[in-house]
This record gives structure tokens, C-alpha cells and sequence, in this order.
């Protein structure tokens, strides 16, 4: 065998599982065609390629339920809308009301100061005159550098609906006496927490008032809650 | 797959980018068999499988505008299936060797079923001997028909090595000849007699 014939070789018996199963160009289908012509090993691997292709057509899959499968996927796609839904939507409406309001807000706040200024001047003389209002003006007011309150243990797991607004989203956690813990998760499931009683007829209640509402998709206790 | 069918693909695949479930569904629907065929090839947990083929459509759904256009549907579709299915092989520590082995033979069965049982054995033997990426290779040209760029494609792999991971699972199949020739020979003998 030539240099030349042994690359034409090689070349062909490379392309004989394309040529077996039809996707080789019109071009390759040629040049094997020529050199089958005279060479018995290609034409035998050929035979061969194709024997094995039919014995492995043979259809032997597991049955396939695309209904049940569908319905799977839609569960996922179910949970996975909503709370992102949510939670893209406030940050789109606080950025477009920051456009709209920026030089407002930032006029409230300087009067905010100069206001503040005026009477934490006006309480210091007053209370440096008489000590016993001090004690009183501290427990009248809270103020945003006091700590706040710690948030209660998640008790309810949720995910809620696609069409789901937040003034609805408010509704539904004010009737189930629940508070934002955490959320929404990477599966974009929420955590929420007793607002008031946190016993676990408390958070049966909450979770009997949650699925009432068409909005909630998904609604279940956490694992040790009350 | 024809190219009027890539069409109908495309015409979906754009719909689901504007979030039309429906055209997912349509989508889910059209391809769910053929990916449970392919994949129930490479690996016989039907969990995995089920998993591995919701875990695709979810990143259709999800991905659908990346499509380019650079390939069929049908192609880009089978190639995250196959990402999906080596994630749940890898999970799973499992591939299907054994499941066409186990066909036993019943006393009702016919000569030409038992020859047939036969040749099915011998070929879940001999594709159980190759590696995950060779037996890939076999099932995407032979099973499902596709082309060697295709597979390239799918596979997300230079075509030098399709033609290579080809090459080498052809070798180690060459040695059944006889044994798939005998039994082809045979089945034709049957139909010629009188």
C-alpha cells in the first residue's frame, strides 16, 4: 500500500460510522464510495458499523410519562416565580421613586436635621433643670439607634404566588399573625415568624389563615417549631 | 428532525423566552421521550433520569435566551441533557450496563426472539466493556443519528475527540464480530427458508 492509498485508508475508515448512519457531507460519501470500491476491509467495517447501528436501534427505553414529568417541572416553576417576582419589584420601585423624589427626600432630611438640632437643644436645657423628666423622655421614645427587638424563630415555611402583590403579601402575613424571618432562599422559599403568640396553636392557626389565601402556594411548619 | 421541525423548535424556543409556559410544555412534551430513551442508555436509576431530564427543561427555561441559533435545537437540547445526566451519573455512581443483560428467555418465546435476546446481550456486554464518553459517542450517531460535529456539539468537545472516543469504541467492538455476524447470518437463513 502507497503512502497515498494508506492515508486514503485511514481517512475512509474514519468516516465509515457517518457514511453507516447517513450524517456524512455529499463530499465524504464520494470519496468512500471510490475507495470501497477497492478495499474489502473498509467494505467488510462498513457491514459491520451498519449491523451493530440496527442492533442498536432497537427501541428498549423505559416508559415515558411526560404528563407526570410536566407536572413536576410546573411545581418548580410554580415556587420559583413568585418570591423572585417580589423581591425584583421593590428594588425597581424604590430606584424609580428615588428618581422622582431624590431632591424632595434630601430637603426633608435637612429640615429633619435642623429640627432635631432645635429641640435636642431645648430637651438638654430642659432636663439639665430638672433631672426627673430625663428618665421619663427615655422610656416615651424610641429611637433608631436604640436596639431593636430580636426577631422570633422561623415557625412557617411559604412560597407564594406569581400574581401575588405586596399590599396582598402584607394582608395575608397580618391575618396569619406571621413577620418576615428570612427570605426569600436561593429556592426562593420564605421564613416567617409568630408577630404575636408563638405557641403551636398559634402557628397551626397561622398556617390554617396562610392556605386559606389562593396566593400561597406552599405553606408547612418548620421542623421543632412550636 | 427535520429542518422544519428546528423551525417549530426555534418558534417555541423564542416563545419561552417571553416566558410562555405553554410553548415550554409543548417543548417538554415533544422531547421528554427521546431524552429518557438516550439517557435510559447511559444510566438505569429512573430517578436520576427523571431528575436529570427536569433539570434540563429548567435550564431551558431559564437559558433559553442564550440559544445563539449556531446549532438545531434538538442539539443544544441534548447537550445539557448530557451535562445534566453526567452531574446525576457523577451523584449517583451509577451507569446502565447490566439492563439489557437481564432479559431472560421464556419458554414462549419464539427462535427468532431468542436470537434477537441474544444479540441484545451480547450488545449490552460488549457496550458495558467502553467508558461513559465512548458509549456516549455510539448512542448519539447510532441510537439518536447525529452527526460527528453534532456530537462535538452536545458533548461540548473538539470533533478530534469524537473522532477519536469513535475510533477506540470501534476497536473494542471489533472483537464480537464473529459473535453479531453469526447471529445476523443466522436470522437470514430463517427468512430464506420455505
Amino acid at each position: 500500500m502507497t503512502e497515498a492509498s494508506s492515508s486514503q485508508h485511514r481517512q475512509a475508515w474514519d468516516l465509515i460510522p457517518w457514511i453507516a448512519n447517513g450524517t456524512a457531507s455529499e463530499s465524504e460519501q464520494r470519496s468512500v464510495d471510490e475507495h470501497l470500491h477497492d478495499c474489502a476491509d473498509c467494505r467488510e467495517e462498513l457491514e459491520f458499523q451498519r449491523r451493530l447501528q440496527r442492533a442498536m436501534a432497537r427501541d428498549s427505553a423505559p416508559e415515558a410519562d411526560a404528563t407526570a414529568g410536566w407536572a413536576r417541572l410546573r411545581e418548580r416553576l410554580d415556587a420559583d416565580e413568585v418570591p423572585s417576582v417580589l423581591a425584583q419589584l421593590a428594588p425597581r420601585r424604590l430606584r424609580r421613586a428615588e428618581r422622582t423624589w431624590m431632591p424632595w427626600v434630601v430637603a426633608v432630611m435637612l429640615l429633619q436635621g435642623v429640627g432635631l438640632g432645635v429641640l435636642g437643644t431645648a430637651l438638654w436645657s430642659r432636663t439639665s433643670a430638672n433631672p426627673t423628666m430625663a428618665t421619663a423622655a427615655v422610656g416615651a421614645y424610641r429611637t433608631l439607634s436604640a436596639p431593636q427587638p430580636p426577631l422570633p424563630p422561623a415557625t412557617v415555611r411559604a412560597v407564594f404566588a406569581p400574581t401575588m402583590t405586596l399590599a396582598e403579601l402584607h394582608a395575608a402575613l397580618a391575618g396569619a399573625h406571621l413577620q418576615i424571618v428570612f427570605g426569600p432562599s436561593d429556592a426562593d422559599v420564605w421564613s416567617l415568624g409568630p408577630a404575636g403568640d408563638s405557641t403551636r396553636a398559634a402557628t397551626e392557626a397561622a398556617l390554617r389563615a396562610l392556605r386559606t389565601s389562593s396566593n400561597v402556594r406552599f405553606a408547612e411548619p418548620i421542623g421543632g417549631a412550636p | 428532525m427535520t429542518p422544519r421541525d428546528d423551525l417549530h423548535d426555534r418558534d417555541l424556543l423564542r416563545r419561552i423566552v417571553a416566558r410562555d409556559r405553554h410553548a415550554l410544555e409543548r417543548l417538554y412534551r415533544a422531547y421528554q421521550p427521546r431524552l429518557l430513551q438516550f439517557l435510559s442508555r447511559l444510566c438505569s436509576q429512573r430517578d436520576a433520569l427523571d431528575e436529570a431530564i427536569n433539570d434540563t427543561f429548567w435550564t431551558v427555561w431559564r437559558k433559553a435566551e442564550e440559544f445563539r441559533g449556531a446549532s438545531r435545537v434538538s442539539t443544544w437540547i441534548l447537550g445539557i441533557a448530557w451535562r445534566h445526566a453526567l452531574k446525576a451519573l457523577r451523584r449517583n455512581g451509577d451507569i446502565a450496563v447490566e439492563r439489557l443483560a437481564d432479559t431472560g428467555a421464556s419458554e414462549c418465546q419464539t427462535a427468532d426472539t431468542l436470537l434477537n435476546d441474544e444479540r441484545d446481550q451480547w450488545l449490552a456486554q460488549g457496550m458495558a466493556t467502553l467508558p461513559l464518553e465512548q458509549r456516549a459517542t455510539l448512542e448519539l450517531a447510532y441510537f439518536v443519528g447525529h452527526s460527528c460535529q453534532e456530537i462535538a456539539d452536545i458533548m461540548g468537545c473538539p470533533i478530534n475527540t469524537v473522532k477519536a472516543r469513535m475510533f477506540q469504541a470501534r476497536l473494542k467492538l471489533r472483537n464480537l464480530l464473529p459473535k453479531l455476524e453469526g447471529i445476523e447470518n443466522a436470522t437470514a437463513l430463517r427468512g430464506h427458508q420455505p
